[in-house]
């Protein structure tokens, strides 16, 4: 390839070939010439209009710089999630760890559940199905657990929106999984459900309670709460005592109040500026 | 003068019986302003409100004229503020680029087109374009403390609040970076703590001394080094009447003192001869330089 030429484009097939008008033959010619050239390449970058070569610069930037989207982001807008709220949910390292914990979680129970009598079996169902979602939840945002936590605070997302997106993309991954492991016991069909109404209960105090309270500190004094009650209904020989209707009706008063308190916090002012 | 963006009346905040904030009086107004003070003088905490982390335990405090203890109202706050906190954990496994964008998501930044734009100009601002897609981890500490600021400058915020903004920046990028903070101090307040007092020299109009959690000083940096004026001398030996010395690269002693002796070498006083001053004469452990 030279620079040198004994002849150069004129300006008319130049600004045809840039403009995509001219004939195949005239593309032709003026493509081989302008390899060649130095000259018409000049003249050919003066008709080339910035704007598009920007916009393609652009592009590329763009694909460079933009992160790939993961499986989860994927899968979230596929159901229907909103591109941004896929973000936020996708970009939560921090329910990575919850999802894996969750997951490692039901398995080992699955696993476990093996090798014990049915009456240990049960009682473990009992400890851990209701705790699996606020060990989650937990694990999942708040001051301990959230590396990015202040900053996130201090952005006009509603700091409630965030927690109850994380919350729920929890519940859709644990609960149908520990239902799921509940009616493979060979125990009454309700105890697989009715895990959930203490479960609700367990959740509204963590996420009502964050308001003023790291959630890692109230899901600690869940957890030991639950397990103390189960322990002792065992001991009296009255194992599933903590699934009795007066004491379901009390997780649902509980999870009721919880969330009225919750949603009065959220719509009218609150001193404390944790949760909002 | 016009309303003040940050009006603090009487702020007090205390954590388990530690008083980080006693009765902070402070009104800020679009500029640079430099909050200098020690360690534990309550820089961080005085940031943290105002960047409305923290409420306070007593006092009053308007932020854009607005009150941050209502929820609709700090959320408005919250829309025209920039952040950077002192300390700033990465999560794992985002790319610089990456890592803005979420910030510019939670900012209300919807619209891809657009958010990308903000993106790539904060991350520009930094000098960090080059380097938008490389993972964070792979960044030097100086890039990701400008990664920080990149999503801090997100949106061109009305009140931008910077803990300690320079720490681990080269000189040239610390200069680049005063030029970012004061084109912005044009239209916005930027309150930096520092324990830089040159760059408090070169980048702010305004100085508040913060000491055990009230304000010991607050005004122009000028006024500052009047409190210093013929208080500072050169000897060739530390001098007893005066408060403080320590030797020079020269080899003879900077001296401190209520008044220089008479006869003696009076040298033109520093922002950090006026800082020592001002903290000797509340009454603390000043912290001499070597």
């Amino acid at each position: 390839m030279t620079d040198a030429a004994s002849w150069h484009a004129d300006g008319d097939a130049l600004r045809r070939w840039v403009s995509g008008t001219a004939g195949s033959m005239t593309s032709i010619s003026v493509e081989q010439h302008v390899q060649r050239c130095a000259d018409c390449r000049s003249a050919v970058a003066t008709l080339v209009p910035a704007a598009p070569l920007e916009q393609v610069w652009d592009n590329v930037l763009a694909d460079v710089e933009m992160p790939r989207l993961g499986v989860v982001h994927r899968l979230l807008r596929t159901v229907g999630v909103g591109p941004s709220d896929a973000l936020v949910i996708s970009s939560a390292v921090t329910l990575r760890f919850a999802w894996l914990c969750g997951v490692i979680g039901v398995l080992g129970f699955a696993v476990v559940a093996q090798l014990l009598a049915f009456d240990h079996v049960l009682g473990l169902f009992l400890v851990a199905a209701p705790l699996l979602p606020v060990a989650g939840v937990a694990a999942a945002y708040g001051p301990s657990v959230d590396p990015m936590y202040e900053l996130v605070q201090v952005t006009p997302y509603l700091m409630v929106r965030l927690v109850l997106l994380r919350t729920a993309s929890i519940l859709v991954t644990s609960a149908p999984l520990t239902v799921a492991v509940g009616l493979l016991m060979p125990a009454p069909t309700a105890v697989a459900i009715i895990w959930l109404l203490p479960a609700a209960g367990f959740l509204a105090i963590v996420l009502t309670g964050s308001i003023w309270y790291d959630p890692l500190y109230l899901a600690g004094v869940v957890i030991v709460g639950w397990i103390t009650a189960v322990i002792v209904a065992a001991r009296f020989g009255h194992q599933l005592a903590v699934l009795a209707p007066g004491a379901l009706a009390g997780y649902a008063g509980i999870a009721i109040v919880a969330v009225a308190v919750l949603l009065s916090r959220v719509i009218g002012s609150t001193p404390s500026w944790r949760l909002r | 003068m016009n309303t003040p963006s940050v009006e603090l009346r009487g702020v007090r905040k205390s954590f388990r019986g530690t008083t980080a904030l006693a009765g902070v009086d402070l009104d800020l107004y679009p500029g640079v302003v430099a909050l200098l003070g020690p360690n534990g003088a309550g820089k961080t905490t005085l940031l943290r409100v105002l960047a409305t982390v923290l409420g306070p335990d007593a006092g009053a405090v308007r932020i854009l004229g607005r009150d941050p203890q209502d929820g609709t109202q700090r959320t408005e706050i919250r829309r025209h503020l920039g952040y950077l906190p002192q300390e700033l954990t990465y999560p794992r496994g985002f790319s610089a680029y990456g890592f803005v964008d979420y910030i510019a998501v939670l900012k209300e930044w919807g619209d891809s087109a657009g958010r990308r734009e903000q993106v790539r100009r904060a991350l520009e601002q930094v000098g960090l374009g080059d380097v938008a897609a490389k993972r964070i981890r792979a960044l030097s500490g100086g890039q990701r403390r400008r990664l920080g600021l990149a999503q801090a400058l997100l949106g061109s915020p009305e009140l931008l609040i910077l803990d300690e903004p320079t720490t681990g920046l080269d000189p040239e990028q610390r200069v680049s970076l005063r030029h970012v903070l004061a084109e912005l101090g044009r239209t916005a307040t930027v309150v930096v703590a520092t324990h830089q007092t040159e760059d408090v020299a070169a980048l702010c109009e305004r100085v508040a001394i913060l000491d055990e959690g009230a304000v010991c000083f607050d005004g122009t940096v000028r006024d500052l080094v009047t409190v210093a004026e013929n208080r500072v001398w050169i000897a060739d030996e530390p001098d007893p009447r005066a408060r403080t010395s320590w030797r020079t690269a020269e080899g003879r002693y900077r001296n401190l003192g209520d008044a220089a002796p008479a006869g003696a070498q009076i040298v033109p006083a520093s922002i950090e001869d006026a800082y020592l001053l001002l903290r000797r004469t509340s009454g603390s452990d000043a912290e001499v330089a070597a």
